[in-house]
């Protein structure tokens, strides 16, 4: 078990942001979770990552509790968050922002950026370019490559199909599944819920802060079950 | 043409002591959003530092100088400010205010506010001739060690990992720690180098002026600020040029008002800062604007 997190509540002040969220993730899988916007994903991802401090609940990394760590510490023990903003760091380059991942300690100390330029060339292209110069869909790219750098046990990724061209997405959910079947795990955020639960291996869906459903996506095959499952929400796509 | 010289010189001499008191605050600033108002009493440790080895060494007084600020500001972040980080600007800022109040009424008792003074060798004041123009050496050396220290620290922020991590934190702290960037380790980073700044400037400050008293950071911390404020705060580019407007804008004040006026000299500079704030709220070089 790569992560699993158990009744997890956190909570903006008194707004409640999430409650009792329990999921796990298995070690070499895609979890995909969706649900319609203010459902609690961000909030959830934020968490895993150590951004929010969660008010009760454990997450258990890799088989240790890391609820009291720091983000940074949660990142040297191998957690990439790419965040719904993606958090480029515009003021600097395309190489240093790929430079920056190695803080984690967790890169190829010979060879540290070949999977992301491979994966990626365009990176390279624009190596020594201000980051805050690339398309949004670039960014994106960025963000995904910046976080291969360090080499993460697990991948978070919130939305990364976020305002991309509809070719570009699917270059992403193909680069997705790759990293997938390359042995990466990772938990997929996704408004593309019926696309995110197609390539995933078990699928939870979010409303209200909640859990309301969760499976494998066969599932989801159903039309009326997600339909249900967001109560008359948004559709997707 | 020799006043004029000279008078070009001291507008770089002091734009350079500016310059470096404005990276200082900016640095602290762009990191931790604090508008550390302390950061005049590290001028004054620094001062109060150079007492130790007066007269004995001048190679021994200037690293113990530099040990003595870096440390206090090490000590300030970790006692005042790391317990806040978490704080909003303001709340960090009158924090600032506090430390700044208490170490120098700690240094008025301790010294019943007499001045104190400081010998440096003959050779530092003795004029250069070039040609019948004669110029400071202690300007000179002020201008040189102060264009040194900014080639050093920019290349620290742009050739080394720390300088990446320093730079990422102050756009987006968040990020850089989800990246991880170790949050104590580039702060204590910037305390370090701010501390270094003001020891280096504050020695040659400080044998500039010959002696001091505990007020001696009341004006270097204002100029800093008005420079990292006219250069936009938040950006190093414009704290450095900031730093120098204001000494050139000073000194220009100083030769071309008549003598009965020069008096309103700074009065008439922070009218000029304000025109200027009017026209470019967020300086000349800043995108700073209050996180909400
Ligand atoms: N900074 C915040 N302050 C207060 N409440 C917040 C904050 N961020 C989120 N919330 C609240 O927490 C709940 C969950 O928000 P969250 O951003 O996690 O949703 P989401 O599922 O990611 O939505 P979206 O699909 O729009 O990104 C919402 O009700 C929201 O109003
Ligand atoms: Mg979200």
């Amino acid at each position: 078990m790569m992560l699993e997190t158990e009744r997890l509540c956190v909570n903006y002040g008194r707004i409640v942001g999430i409650s009792d969220v329990s999921i796990r993730v298995q070690t070499g899988t895609i979890v995909a979770l969706v649900g319609a916007n203010g459902a609690g994903k961000s909030t959830f991802m934020s968490a895993v990552a150590g951004l929010l401090a969660p008010k009760s609940g454990a997450i258990r990394f890799d088989g240790e509790d890391v609820g009291a760590l720091s983000p940074e510490r949660r990142a040297r023990k191998g957690m990439s968050l790419v965040p719904e903003d993606r958090g480029i760091l515009t003021d600097l380059t395309v190489g240093e922002n790929l430079q920056l991942a190695r803080s984690s300690g967790r890169s190829d100390p010979a060879r540290p950026f070949d999977e992301a330029l491979a994966r990626f060339p365009i990176l390279k292209e624009f190596w020594a370019r201000p980051a805050g110069a690339l398309s949004g869909g670039q960014q994106q790219m960025l963000a995904i490559g910046r976080a291969l750098v360090a080499r993460p046990k697990l991948l978070l990724l919130d939305e990364p199909s976020l305002g991309l061209a509809p070719v570009i997405v699917d270059e992403l959910f193909a680069a997705i599944t790759d990293l997938r079947d390359a042995g990466s795990t990772i938990v997929l955020v996704e408004q593309f819920a019926r696309r995110a639960i197609q390539i995933s291996n078990y699928a939870y869906v979010m409303k209200n802060h909640c859990v309301v459903a969760e499976g494998p996506p066969a599932k989801f095959a159903d039309e009326q079950v997600l339909n249900k499952a967001y109560l008359g929400g948004e559709a997707d796509e | 043409m020799s006043s004029l010289v000279q008078g070009l010189v001291d507008a770089l001499s002091i734009g350079s002591t500016y310059a470096l008191v404005a990276l200082g605050v900016a640095l602290i600033f762009g990191i931790m959003r604090l508008i550390n108002f302390a950061y005049g009493e590290y001028f004054m440790v620094a001062a109060y530092a150079m007492l130790a080895f007066d007269q004995v060494s001048l190679a021994l007084s200037f690293l113990f100088v530099i040990a003595a600020v870096v440390a206090f500001s090490l000590l300030t972040e970790r006692v005042a400010f790391r317990p806040l980080r978490n704080a909003d600007p303001s709340t960090l800022m009158i924090t600032s205010f506090a430390v700044s109040y208490l170490v120098q009424k700690v240094a008025i008792v301790a010294t019943l506010g007499e001045a104190r003074t400081v010998q440096i060798p003959e050779s530092w004041l003795t004029p250069l001739q070039f040609g019948g123009i004669s110029i400071g050496k202690l300007e000179i050396i002020i201008t040189v060690a102060a264009l040194a220290m900014m080639g050093g620290l920019n290349l620290l922020l742009t050739r080394t990992a720390l300088g990446i991590q320093m730079r990422a934190a102050a756009q987006d702290f968040r990020m850089a720690r989800l990246l991880g960037v170790a949050a104590d380790r580039v702060i204590m980073s910037a305390f370090a180098i701010a501390g270094f700044l003001a020891a280096i400037g504050g020695f040659l400050y400080v044998a500039k002026l010959g002696s001091f008293t505990p007020a001696i950071g009341l004006p270097i911390l204002l100029a800093g600020i008005v420079s990292t404020v006219i250069g936009g705060l938040g950006s190093l580019k414009g704290a450095v040029i900031g730093g120098y407007l204001l000494g050139a804008i000073q000194v220009l004040l100083q030769i071309i008002l008549p003598s009965d006026l020069v008096a309103f000299r700074d009065a008439l500079v922070f009218i000029l800062v304000i025109v200027l704030l009017l026209f470019k709220p967020t300086g000349l070089f800043g995108s700073y604007v209050q996180r909400v």
